[in-house]
């Protein structure tokens, strides 16, 4: 293997690449392994658990490339915390989990050579340590503490009763009353979004209900769109979009729907726009910013491709980078390491900091 | 508890144990109000409605054959309407199954757990059941159909924003339009009465006028009607523009020659009211790619607005700089200026400054509108600094590149 980079460590990118290139074989070798080693699951699980393993071991080795590709074994170690809590809610032991990964880190280093091998184990290795200490249980998002907190509560115990209408009332009426559209989205829509996606992993809800839920928050946000698309003009545009098909848009739905109510006029690119379509729809629009979302960390090396295509496109004026989503809170310098020009950790927080960075331009 | 069929009623579930056969073995709990009264001993598929059928076959061998399911939505008929239930079942005994009903999802898991409360033995299997594939949606629905459900409802809810915020812009646009309408039609109605007064005189015979008076009256028609010119030309620019028909028509172009043109241009209009234009360009001005016939109307606008509001013997500065990927002009006069309160509102349409023309010379009140959108229009931006006493400048920057 030629190696221009001598026998330093090698970049983050190169050993997200290797993972890739072997992600298949891994999975598979792995799960042979755990099977081999643990007899009774084949009895207990058969060939669909088998299937279910591998594929478990895939997304272990998408978010170990994440992590690589963003120079942060945070982001793994944080994905361990999650796959912690999803496994003992589905009845796994922690055991199970640290076998997997250890096994996932020897038949990382046997099966890729060189540095990049050793240095993705050692990200495993990390991970792994830090399994013990990491909580098994996560608590609820909605903190009587917070503003709203019983409207949340109300609003996400009318959703999961399937009542989208009295949901709907109760939003639409809150906004009467006097609520701040901002509060809404900040307090009740986010909230609750964060609470169905913690119920699921607590397996206290199903799939069928979190995309009811989040389906029908969509569409009640879409009752107050006459009210955000209604505030005066402040002829700063923004482009944003989701990357990498990520299913998870509906914050950077919020995000842009935030700067509308700032003035900005944005155009919302959905998920599944590659980053040709949204250079060229920043060049067109003339953007003054550009936000990018990834709600999973495994979209982070989609993120750090849009980046560059936008950092090396020629603008007349070049727009303001911002990237956000879950994983950019997990590491706070990820944006950094990801090319972009900042992050801010919600909406309102992003409007605050796109104008900031075009006023000083 | 059961109802009669009062309209919105609450709807409780039902609970009962069935053979692998389908045959309904045990009726535990009827809190739905829509069994009928012998249904021990009948298929458990002859209970729901007839569209459901099919539908709860599949349900029914799935329980059988995996000795378990979640989450199926059957119909049932209460009356002329169809209340739909949703299902979960699971193997009770070797030989039998325990079928919930209620109206949701989360209803059948507190439905069942009030069961829980009552009958132990039979529901300890399909709680078992319920929680260790709660998140596996083994359900009728496999997990790619709920994937491309959720793309289809995010592409929909994508759609519903820009139409939502089209149809607001189209508000805007439209309200924008009656108002424009409206001043228009206010704007031309004095022009046209003198025209039409000055005409009556001159056609007149009885009233006896000189040739001086006789000249006066034709040259009021005259202005007047150049002044109907200039609005209707104005207002087409701008309700097309408003339209969104801006066309800019870039091509690479040498500014420092398009101003000087212009600034020559305008010298002649000063010249009559003893005022002298000077421009101030710097050296290095690169070529700029942007549509010449609308930037000329830009600085026409400017300009002739700055003679406008001059004094005699006062001059007007234009000056041209580079400024990083941008050029800049300005446009300064030594006028009465502009009312700090008035500068935000000088730019919308019919809005004039309170401030007078010097010589009292007629304005469409549309210039200064239309020159923000060229400017816009260009991904530019116009800025207006005033004081009242010193003069007003206004600057615009057009980037290089377009």
């Amino acid at each position: 293997m030629t190696n221009a980079q001598g026998n330093g460590s090698p970049s983050g990118s190169r050993v997200a690449a290797a993972l890739e290139v072997y992600a298949d074989q891994i999975a598979g070798e792995v799960t042979r392994r755990h099977f081999e080693a643990d007899s009774s699951l084949q009895a207990k699980f058969g060939d669909a658990g088998r299937a279910k393993c591998t594929e478990d071991a895939s997304r272990h080795i998408s978010y170990l490339a994440a992590a690589a590709a963003g120079s942060s074994d945070a982001l793994f170690e944080e994905y361990v915390g999650w796959a912690k809590i999803l496994l003992v809610r589905l009845h796994f032991s922690e055991e199970h989990l640290a076998r997997n990964l250890s096994l996932l880190r020897q038949v990382i280093i046997e099966t890729i050579p060189g540095e990049p091998g050793t240095a993705a184990g050692r990200i495993v290795e990390k991970g792994l340590a830090r399994l013990p200490a990491l909580p098994s249980v996560r608590e609820t998002f909605i903190d009587e503490g917070h503003p709203h907190s019983a409207l949340a509560q109300r609003y996400l115990d009318t959703l999961l009763a399937g009542d989208r209408q009295g949901a709907s009332e109760m939003i639409l009426s809150a906004v009467k009353s006097g609520v701040t559209i901002r509060d809404i989205y900040l307090h009740v829509f986010q909230t609750s979004q964060y609470e169905i996606g913690r119920r699921w992993q607590m397996n206290e809800m199903s799939v069928a209900e979190e995309h009811f839920c989040t389906a029908a928050t969509q569409l009640i946000m879409s009752q107050l769109y006459p009210q955000i698309f209604s505030s005066e003009r402040r002829h700063r545009r923004l482009v944003a979009a989701a990357v990498g098909g990520d299913l998870h848009e509906i914050g950077v739905r919020m995000v842009a729907d935030f700067f509308e109510m700032a003035g900005w006029d944005t155009y919302y690119m959905g998920a599944n726009t590659p980053s040709s379509g949204l250079v060229s729809a920043a060049l067109e629009k003339r953007a003054d910013a550009v936000a990018i979302s990834a709600t999973m960390s495994f979209h982070i090396p989609a993120v750090v491709e849009v980046v560059a295509a936008l950092k090396s496109a020629e603008f007349a004026r070049p727009p303001a980078v911002l990237v956000g989503g879950y994983p950019f809170s997990i590491d706070v310098d990820l944006w950094r390491t990801v090319g972009a020009d900042g992050y801010a950790a919600d909406a309102s927080a992003a409007v605050t900091m796109a104008d900031e960075l075009i006023d000083r331009q | 508890m059961s109802d009669s069929g009062k309209a919105g009623a609450v709807v409780g579930g039902l609970a009962l144990i069935c053979g692998h056969d389908g045959l309904v073995l045990n009726v535990i709990r009827e809190d739905s109000g829509l069994l009928g009264d012998s249904v021990i001993g009948s298929p458990f598929v002859d209970l729901v409605d007839e569209s459901s059928l099919d539908k709860a076959r599949r349900f029914m061998a799935e329980a059988s054959s995996r000795g378990a399911a979640f989450d199926w939505e059957l119909g049932f008929r209460r009356g002329s309407e169809i209340q739909l239930l949703h299902f979960a079942a699971a193997a009770s005994s070797p030989d039998s199954m325990l079928l919930v009903g209620a109206p949701t999802r989360s209803a059948v898991i507190r439905y069942y757990d009030e069961l829980m409360k009552i009958n132990n033995e039979q529901t300890n299997a399909l709680r078992s059941a319920l929680k260790s594939r709660a998140g596996e949606a083994e359900t009728d629905r496999g997990p790619d159909a709920y994937e491309s459900i959720m793309r289809l409802n995010n592409e929909l809810a994508t759609v519903q924003r820009e139409l939502t915020k089209k149809n607001v812009e189209l508000e805007r646009t439209s309200d924008l339009k009656n108002q424009l309408l409206g001043m228009a039609a206010h704007d031309l109605r004095n022009p046209i009465g003198a025209i039409r007064s000055y005409s009556e005189l001159l056609l007149d015979t009885e009233i006896p006028l000189s040739d001086e008076k006789r000249r006066h009256f034709l040259e009021r028609i005259r202005e007047s009607s150049r002044f109907m010119l200039a609005l209707i030309n104005d207002l087409l620019d701008l309700s097309a523009i408003e339209s969104g028909q801006l066309r800019i028509d870039s091509q690479k172009l040498d500014i420092v020659r398009l101003v000087s043109e212009n600034v020559q241009l305008n010298r002649l209009l000063a010249h009559d009211k003893g005022i002298d234009i000077i421009a101030e360009i710097s050296e290095n001005i690169p070529e700029v790619t942007a549509d010449a016939v609308k930037l000329e109307q830009t600085l026409h606008n400017l300009l002739s607005n700055a003679v406008k509001f001059s004094d005699p013997g006062t001059s007007i500065m234009v000056r041209v700089n580079s400024e990083g990927e941008e050029i800049r002009i300005d446009v300064v006069d030594r006028g009465p200026g502009i009312p700090a309160h008035e500068i935000g509102e000088i730019f919308k349409p019919f809005r004039r400054a309170s401030t007078k023309a010097t010589r009292n010379e007629s304005s469409t009140g549309l210039g200064l509108a239309i020159v923000k959108r060229i400017v816009e229009g260009h991904g530019g931006r116009l800025h207006c600094d005033s004081e009242v006493g010193r003069g007003t400048t206004f600057s615009f920057w057009i980037p290089v590149l377009q």
